[in-house]
């Protein structure tokens, strides 16, 4: 099934490919490469606009996930009753927010890997609403970036790191 | 005034050849005869006999017009000539670019008539991108929806924009073949950006065409993107990227085609005017 990247926004230069390479690669350690996936590219503006209506919250942020199986466990894959449910949802990006809180010695595309596996673990089920809930969140994605670390020789830390 | 002429649909080639279909198949005319001016010579009463009867005037070919210029003048042209004028003056009040915009990059624009063309050379390539103002503005949808309670329906009109396909051509130094791409941009409907999800512009058919050769071959390979693999369609949108065909660059266009495309209907309109107006 298939990873569609889309880039609705012209602030930040977006290169498609190697983002796809690095999800894929991410998909594949999770186990979800058979269900489709969205990766959508906004800016502060749009990103504003989806996080004020679905969270109340009128600010830009770093990304937003809308799962297709909602109620999942953490971790738990989805059950697919008919070749529409091979979808995880939509993982929203928001590039301009990533960009401006990106150090001057990270690649931004390390960033968005790590941000876009946090956001694709939501869709899996995780959450850090709780310290618990977090624990477990950060585990997850710990041991994602560890096994993608080892095959592109980054050093990529989860998004959720310190949160508690 | 609402420029109620500027609601062109894209279908407008359809739209005309049904309304040439529907004249050629019930003719009007007696439709056509124009309304005669008061300068006219009254030629129907001086054919008048006793006992005999009157021929209709609306069978006879008017006179030209006495001021000499040889062409036919009705009233309706004079209330057409009028509407032009106060169109013209709306439609110049509204004109958001008098001269055209410029693009970003160091891109050179040609310009033939309704057909323009933005070109560019990069390291040994040369990149043309080619877009033809003519049915480029989707048709407007909305304004259906009542005014709420107590309130004023607004004169809201949408804004009209042109999003014209566009071909991109790429052509490198030592080759014999250019690589072409047809790009769209989504159809959505007018007001609808917010919400929509689609890319700003996207790839719909690549294909390889002789270097230098105008004319399009039908039997080459034609690469359709609805189908096509999500990571090749990547490595494609990358390529145009590289080359300055980015998100911005779709955006810039639209501005560019949108106000030459106001220029075009401006001219056109005052042509029009010349024409009815004949003199």
């Amino acid at each position: 099934m298939s990873l569609v990247i889309k880039n609705l926004q012209r602030v930040v230069p977006i290169r498609r490919v190697p983002l796809r390479s690095r999800m894929d690669v991410v998909r594949s350690i999770l186990g979800v490469k058979d269900f489709d996936l969205g990766i959508i590219c906004v800016d502060n503006k749009r990103i504003q606009h989806i996080n004020r209506i679905y969270r109340k919250k009128n600010v830009p942020t770093d990304v937003l996930s809308f799962p297709f199986h909602e109620n999942l466990q953490a971790g738990e894959l989805p059950q697919p009753h008919s070749p529409d449910d091979y979808n995880l949802g939509d993982v929203f990006l928001g590039v301009e927010y990533i960009f401006h809180q990106c150090r001057e010695n990270e690649d931004f595309y390390d960033i968005l890997t790590v941000t876009a596996t946090h956001g694709l673990c939501h869709l899996l089920g995780f959450t850090h609403n709780s310290e618990i809930e977090w624990q477990k969140m950060y585990n997850q994605e710990k041991l994602v970036l560890e096994e993608l670390n080892r095959c592109t020789g980054a050093s990529l830390q989860p998004l959720t790191k310190g949160l508690y | 005034m609402l420029p109620l002429l500027r609601c062109v649909p894209r279908a407008l080639g359809a739209a005309s050849s049904g309304l040439r279909a529907a004249v050629r198949a019930s003719p009007l005319r007696q439709l056509l005869q124009p309304a005669p001016r008061s300068c006219l010579r009254p030629f129907g009463l001086l054919s008048v006999r006793a006992g005999s009867a009157r021929r209709s005037g609306l069978l006879k070919t008017p006179a030209p017009c006495s001021c000499g210029c040889g062409a036919l003048h009705t009233e309706g042209d004079k209330a057409f000539v009028e509407f032009l004028t106060d169109e013209i003056k709306e439609e110049k009040k509204i004109q958001k670019h008098k001269s055209l915009p410029k693009m970003s990059g160091d891109w050179e624009l040609e310009v033939n008539g309704t057909e323009a063309k933005l070109l560019r050379k990069v390291a040994g390539e040369k990149i043309t991108v080619t877009f033809n103002i003519n049915n480029s503005i989707p048709p407007a949808f909305g304004g259906e929806e009542e005014p709420s309670q107590g309130e004023k329906a607004e004169e809201q009109e949408p804004e009209l924009t042109s999003t014209p396909n566009f071909v991109v051509e790429v052509t490198k130094s030592d080759s014999k073949k250019t690589l072409v791409l047809d790009c769209h941009y989504p159809e959505d409907e007018i007001g609808q950006e917010e919400d929509t999800e689609s890319d700003i512009f996207s790839i719909k058919e690549v294909s390889f065409q002789a270097t230098g050769d105008s004319e399009w071959r039908d039997t080459n390979y034609t690469l359709n993107t609805d189908s096509l693999d999500w990571a090749l369609y990547d490595h494609l949108m990358d390529f145009l990227e590289d080359r300055g065909i980015d998100n911005t660059f779709a955006d810039e266009l639209v501005e560019l085609s949108t106000a030459l495309e106001h220029q075009e209907y401006i001219t056109f309109l005052e042509d029009l005017k010349s024409f009815v107006k004949s003199q």
